[in-house]
């Protein structure tokens, strides 16, 4: 498994490392939204004399670029490919290899991360100064940190790749995903920290999983958790993860016995 | 007048291409709808905390939502496509059927391209505006209709100015759609008043990528914000970049050499 992993990095590291001006533009547009956030949020504290709730001008800009951070770290594969992949034929081939087409999504993945870690970080730092911030997270916290972006990935993979299998049954995948993605916005902690929304939203967004993909991990590294809240939290995470786990490989199950090649 | 003719007639062609596809208004409504919803959303938890954000209100961001929703119609309705269909042109060489074309080749690869379910947009857009409007509840008098009118059209003329530079640049590069996606993730940010940014991205989002001129000018003729500094500001801008794009279309022109064919 080892050497299959490191085949398809080298693979893919090599197609990527054509795109990498393709890649920083598309970073530079991802940032936008989370930028606009932020910048609301910061008038408003400022227009509420500092603060929002127990969020200052200056959390909101770290609680931001941690946003940045988290939700790069954890972009998982849309499914796009996936249809294109049924309507193509192109999933023919794949399932002729010995070898679940999984692994060569979360491989691909895996890689483009790695490779967008650097200019992230540049461009993270190069914000952080823009806007002078600080941040000082307890030690355990910056330590788990990474656990709780591997875990929040790990969650999003699992959730978009069972979303993808949808296509087995329809080829309009749009309106799913669309929904998905603003169910997203509004419960993850996109939109505003999640203290901030109105009481409803709010309890909707504690029994979804969206908020363990990006909450929870910048609430972690923003120092804002006791040690209690974060075993809670990283305890939740692994719940949620060995749901979808076996979610994904049910739909998976299913869907590919209804699957019919087209084209070759 | 043959240009009117014109501007009527790839319309029609337009219309009657997409009117193949009638799944796509339906399509396109329910992607309008769910952007709204996020818009909107937005609104009503930022309000939920302030009652107003850098001076304006919530009815008055109301009003600027629904102008972000016209004008980004309005691109989504013919600059977009018509810019992205002649890059796709000058790379695979199919731009010479336009060049042979009698007339004007920036007028006709201008309007080349029309999706016409995008005025879908449009009319959310106006009625957003409208409920915005009389939630304010001044009236608005002619000067701030004819202020909204004017800077409506010069923030027009500033954005296609705009594009038609950008896309221009596919004769000596041939593939920068990359740049347009830039252009498509900063709009987002007219949806807010450019005011509420700090200086550097004030400017960028007034002078690099000029969505300050599309989308908060407008919106601040119709709150009475509009200075006729600004006015005369944007009628001015609109002027040189209409003027400069047009002269890089015509060096850009002598640049092509066709691809293949």
């Amino acid at each position: 498994m080892l050497q299959i992993y490191s085949a398809f990095f080298k693979m893919e590291t090599s197609i990527k490392a054509h795109y990498r001006a393709h890649m920083a533009i598309w970073l530079l547009g991802l940032m936008v939204e989370p930028v606009v956030y932020m910048v609301v949020w910061i008038n408003v504290a400022e227009a509420r004399g500092g603060m929002v709730e127990s969020y200052t001008a200056s959390d909101f800009v770290v609680y931001y670029l941690a946003f940045i951070f988290v939700r790069q770290m954890g972009a998982a594969p849309s499914p796009w490919r996936f249809e294109r992949r049924i309507q193509t034929g192109e999933m023919s081939i794949l399932l002729l290899r010995p070898l679940h087409p999984v692994h060569g999504d979360i491989a691909e993945t895996t890689s483009q991360k790695l490779m967008s870690l650097p200019i992230l970080l540049i461009m993270a730092l190069a914000l952080g100064l823009a806007f002078r911030v600080t941040l000082n997270p307890p030690w355990w916290a910056v330590v788990t940190f990474p656990l709780a972006v591997v875990l929040a990935a790990a969650l999003r993979f699992s959730m978009q790749w069972t979303l993808a299998t949808a296509a087995f049954w329809t080829t309009r995948l749009d309106a799913v995903w669309q929904i998905y993605i603003i169910l997203q916005t509004f419960l993850s902690g996109a939109l505003a920290p999640l203290p901030l929304l109105p009481p409803a939203i709010r309890s909707i967004a504690e029994i979804l999983p969206f908020r363990w993909v990006f909450y929870f991990p910048i609430e972690l590294i923003l120092g804002r958790l006791s040690p209690q809240e974060a075993v809670r939290g990283f305890a939740t995470q692994g719940v949620w993860l060995l749901i979808r786990i076996a979610l994904m490989r049910f739909v998976w199950r299913i869907g590919i016995k209804r699957y019919s090649a087209v084209g070759g | 007048m043959t240009y009117v003719r014109l501007v009527g007639l790839y319309f029609k062609i337009g219309i009657l291409n997409e009117l193949q596809y009638r799944v796509n208004f339906f399509v396109q409504i329910f992607q309008s709808i769910l952007s709204l919803i996020v818009a909107l959303g937005g609104l009503a938890v930022v309000f939920d905390h302030t009652t107003n954000l850098n001076g304006w209100t919530s009815p008055e961001l109301l009003a600027v939502v629904g102008v972000y929703f016209m004008i980004g119609g309005l691109i989504n309705l013919v600059i977009q496509p018509s810019m992205q269909r002649f890059m796709e042109d000058v790379r695979q060489g199919t731009l010479d059927f336009t060049l042979v074309k009698p007339q004007d080749a920036q007028l006709l690869v201008s309007i080349r391209q029309i999706q016409i379910w995008k005025l879908v947009d449009v009319l959310i857009g106006i009625v957003v505006l409208g409920i915005g409007l009389t939630q304010v509840g001044k009236t608005v008098g002619i000067e701030q209709a004819l202020g909204f009118g004017i800077a409506l059209i010069a923030g027009g003329a500033i954005v296609y100015s705009f594009w038609l530079i950008l896309a221009t640049c596919a004769f000596w590069f041939v593939r920068i759609d990359n740049i347009l996606v830039i252009f498509e993730s900063m709009y987002e940010a007219g949806r807010w008043p450019v005011g509420i940014y700090p200086g550097w991205l004030q400017f960028t989002l007034t002078f690099l990528v000029p969505i300050a001129f599309a989308v908060t000018v407008p919106a601040e003729a119709l709150t009475g914000r509009l200075t006729p500094q600004t006015l005369i500001g944007a009628l001015a801008l609109a002027a040189v970049m209409l003027t400069v794009s047009r002269i890089f279309w015509r060096i850009g022109m002598r640049h092509y050499s066709g691809a293949s064919a």
